[in-house]
Order: structure tokens, then sequence, then C-alpha cells
């Protein structure tokens, strides 16, 4: 999920661009706890989306039957 | 969300600790993507909640409609239940009612029959009780008449004395003429006073006679048609008590399957099926009664019994009838011409019946019974006993119905 990229002295993490600083947050912590965190999002967006889908399936049937 | 903690050279950000470095990523961007993303996460969270409590109300939901449908179900078929039993009643009620309606018209129908049949038997048994009665009387006519010639025999017998005893009175008192006058009228008178106690003695003798015997006839002939009206009178009630008892059996039989028929049939169907199939059992049942109509003995018994009573009545109509002849016989009477004229006409067959006639002051006469027409003025004339033969022309005795007279001299 990290991408570290320094050039221009940039680090893009979760899609996200991060400048360094002298006096910043360590960079291995911020990227393992942005992507717990994203990994926890897309767990509960696919949740929703498995939901969603059941509810049109239950409309659809509820129209039909 | 965040929370910068610099002691130590530590920062948290979303309850996480995170170290300072040189040439470390800049705090405050990875704090507002780090709140960005926790917030995204605590509204996926929230909305995992809600739709968790929308399932556990689904259930709760699928549950309690499980719990109504049963419920539901158990009380349709209560009620499908309750509403069936009331149906077969009501078929029941139906059934019996139209088998207790049916009954009631068999009754009727054999008590319509039973009267009439008692009509019958009733008039029936006075045709008997009349043919009995004309029989009793012709063979007390026939009685009389021979009694009636009995004492006419007596009578001669005592006139033949009274003869004798005159010419003995004549021979004794032919010699002395001087008393002839005197004693012939003295014979005279009691020869009349004789002749007159005679008359009255065979006149009370053969009223007497007369009397007891009719009393004797009628008496036994009063037995007689008693005990046929009741032997009638029981045989008919004990037919007609077969012929209802029967008649109700069948059609309670026939009820009481086409009911069962019915019932069976009510179970699954509605109530304008029930009404249908009622009108097709009514229908069948009234019917029943009429198809096979068995000959009753009762009804043969009454026919056979009219047959009799048709012969009894035609035997007997000449003698109902009023006579058609009356011989009036002109003195001087001769009892033995008169016997011998009676008996002639006796036995011609077209002369059914005769009837000697005595009146105390009038002339004697004969009335005769014919059973078919006959010459009846030459037939006299044949009689050797008879002299003479006039008819006496009345024009009003023809359209009375009374008896032609003839008159005839002996």
């Amino acid at each position: 999920m990290s991408n570290n990229n320094k050039k221009d002295g940039v680090v893009v993490l979760g899609e996200r661009e991060f400048k360094r600083v002298k006096n910043g947050l360590d960079e291995a912590q911020v990227a393992s706890f942005i992507d717990e965190l994203i990994k926890e999002r897309d767990k509960l967006a696919k949740s929703q989306d498995h939901i969603a889908s059941l509810n049109r399936l239950a409309d659809w049937y509820s129209r039909h039957y | 969300m965040s929370n910068n903690n610099k002691k130590d050279g530590v920062v948290v950000l979303g309850e996480r600790e995170f170290k300072r470095v040189k040439n470390g990523l800049d705090e405050a961007q990875v704090a507002s993507f780090v709140d960005e993303l926790i917030k995204e996460r605590d509204e996926l969270v929230q909305s995992q909640d809600h739709i968790t409590s929308l399932n556990r109300l689904a259930e709760m939901t699928v549950v309690e409609a499980d719990r109504l449908a049963t419920q539901v179900k158990t009380e349709a078929t209560e009620q499908a239940k309750a509403e069936s039993t009331a149906l077969i009643d009501k078929a029941r009620e139906q059934s019996r009612q139209m088998m207790e309606k049916k009954i009631a018209e068999a009754v009727e129908v054999a008590n319509e029959k039973a009267n009439a049949i008692k009509a019958k038997a009733g008039e029936e048994a006075a045709l008997l009780l009349e043919g009995e009665r004309n029989k009793i009387r012709g063979e007390l006519r026939n009685l009389v008449n021979q009694q009636f010639g009995y004492m006419l025999e007596e009578l001669e017998g005592l006139k033949q004395r009274a003869a004798a005893v005159q010419a003995d009175l004549d021979n004794k008192l032919s010699a002395p003429r001087e008393d002839n006058s005197a004693v012939t009228a003295e014979i005279a008178e009691e020869k009349d006073a004789t002749a007159t106690e005679i008359a009255e003695e065979s006149d009370i003798l053969v009223g007497e006679e007369k009397y007891a015997a009719a009393a004797k006839i009628a008496e036994e002939s009063d037995i007689l048609v008693g005990e046929e009206k009741y032997a009638a009178a029981a045989e008919i009630t004990e037919e007609s008590d077969v012929l209802v008892a029967e008649e109700r059996d069948a059609a309670a039989a026939e009820i009481a399957e086409e009911s069962d028929v019915l019932v069976t049939e009510e179970k699954d169907a509605a109530a304008a099926e029930i009404a249908e199939e009622s009108d097709t059992l009514v229908a069948e049942v009234s019917k029943a009664p009429d198809e096979h109509p068995e000959p009753s003995p009762a009804t043969d018994h009454v026919e056979k019994s009219l047959d009799l009573s048709k012969l009894l009545e035609i035997e007997d109509q000449t003698e109902l009838n009023n006579p058609q002849w009356e011989v009036e016989i002109l003195p001087p009477f001769d009892i033995a011409k008169i016997m011998e004229v009676v008996s002639f006409l006796d036995q011609l067959p077209e002369v059914a019946n005769t009837e000697m006639i005595v009146p105390q002051i009038d002339m004697p006469s004969i009335l005769v019974f014919l059973r078919g027409s006959m010459n009846f003025i030459d037939v006299l004339q044949t009689v050797p006993a008879v002299s003479h033969v006039e008819e006496v022309t009345t024009d009003q005795a023809a359209t009375n119905g009374e008896p032609r007279k003839v008159r005839i001299s002996l």
C-alpha cells in the first residue's frame, strides 16, 4: 500500500503524498498504520457492497414474487 | 483525532504512537489523512451496525410471520372444521326433515287407501247384509206359505169334519119335520160359529208361526251379518296396517340411503350443492312409491267380495223388485185349487217367486214375481184349476209401478 517516492522529498502512502520534514514522523510506522486503516475501510466497504447487492436482489425478488 | 504528544519524541495519531525521526513525514499531513481514514472507517462501522440491527429485526419479523402464519393456519383449519360440521349437521337435518315428510306422505297415502278399502268394505257389507236380508225374507216367505198350506189343510180337514157332522145331523133331524126349521137354524148358527172359531184359530196360529219364524230368522240373520262385518273389518284393518308399514319401511330405507350419500358428498361441497342434492333427493324419493305398485291382497279380497255381492245382487234382484202380477181369486174358494194354482206358478221358469195374501175381509190374492217377461194371462188360462181369467186394466197402476191385476175364478 505504501509507495515511497523520495523524489523532491515527497512520500506517497495510500495514494496520498506526504512531505518530508526535518523532525517528522517515522515513515514505516505511519505506512503500517495507514495500511491497516485502508484495509479495514476496504473490508467494510466490501461488506457494504455485498449488503447493497443483497438488497437489490431482495427488491427484485419482492417485485417479481 | 490527532493527538500530538511531543514528550519523549513520540506522536499519537488515531490512538497509535509514532516516533519522531529525522527526515520523517509531515505530521500535519499524516494526521489529516489518518483522520479521514478513521472517519471513513467509523462511518462504515456505524452503517454495518445499522445493517446488523436491521438483520436482527428482519429475523424477528420472519419468526413472528412464521408464528402468525401457523396461528392463521390453525385458526383456518378449526374454522373449516366448524363449517364442515355445521354443513354436515345441516345436511343431516334436511335429510331427516325430508325423511319425516316422505314418511308422513306415505302414511297419508296408506291411510287414504285404507279408508277407501274400509269404505268399499262397508258398502260390500251393506250389500251382503241386504242380500242376506232378502234371502232370509224369501225363506221366511216360503216358510210362511208352507205353514199357510198346513193351516189350509187343517182347515180343509175341519171343514170336512163339519160337513160330516152336518150330514149326520141332517140325517138325524130328517124325521121330525116340525122341528126342522128351528134345528136347521141352530145347526147353521153352530156351523157359522165353528167356522168363525176355526178361522180365528187358524189366523192366530198363522200369525204366531209367522212372527216366531220371522223373529228367529231375523235374529240369525243379524248374527250372521254381524259376524261377516266383524271378520271383514278385522281383515281390512290388518291388511291396511301391513300396507302402511310396508310403504313406510320402503320410503324410510330409500331416504336413509339417499341421505347417507348426500351427507358424504356434503363434506366437500358448498351449501348450494346441498340444496341441489336435496332437490334431487326429493325428486327421486317422490317417484319411488309409485314406481312398482303391487297388487294388494286387500284389493283382491274386495274385488272378490264385490263379485260375490254382485252375484248375490243379481240373484236377489227379482226378489227386491215389486211383483209384476197380482192374481185376485174370486169366490167360491177352493183351497185345493188355490194351492194347485200356486204350485203351478211356482214351477214355471219365468216365475221367481209367489206370495199368498190372505186378508180378513177382502178376497185372497197371489203376488207373482217374474224373472223375465211372459204372457201371464195366457199361461193362467192353461192352468186346469182356473175356469176364468180376467185382467183388471188400470192405467194408474202401470205408472205407479204397482202390479198388474188379474182376477180368476176356480
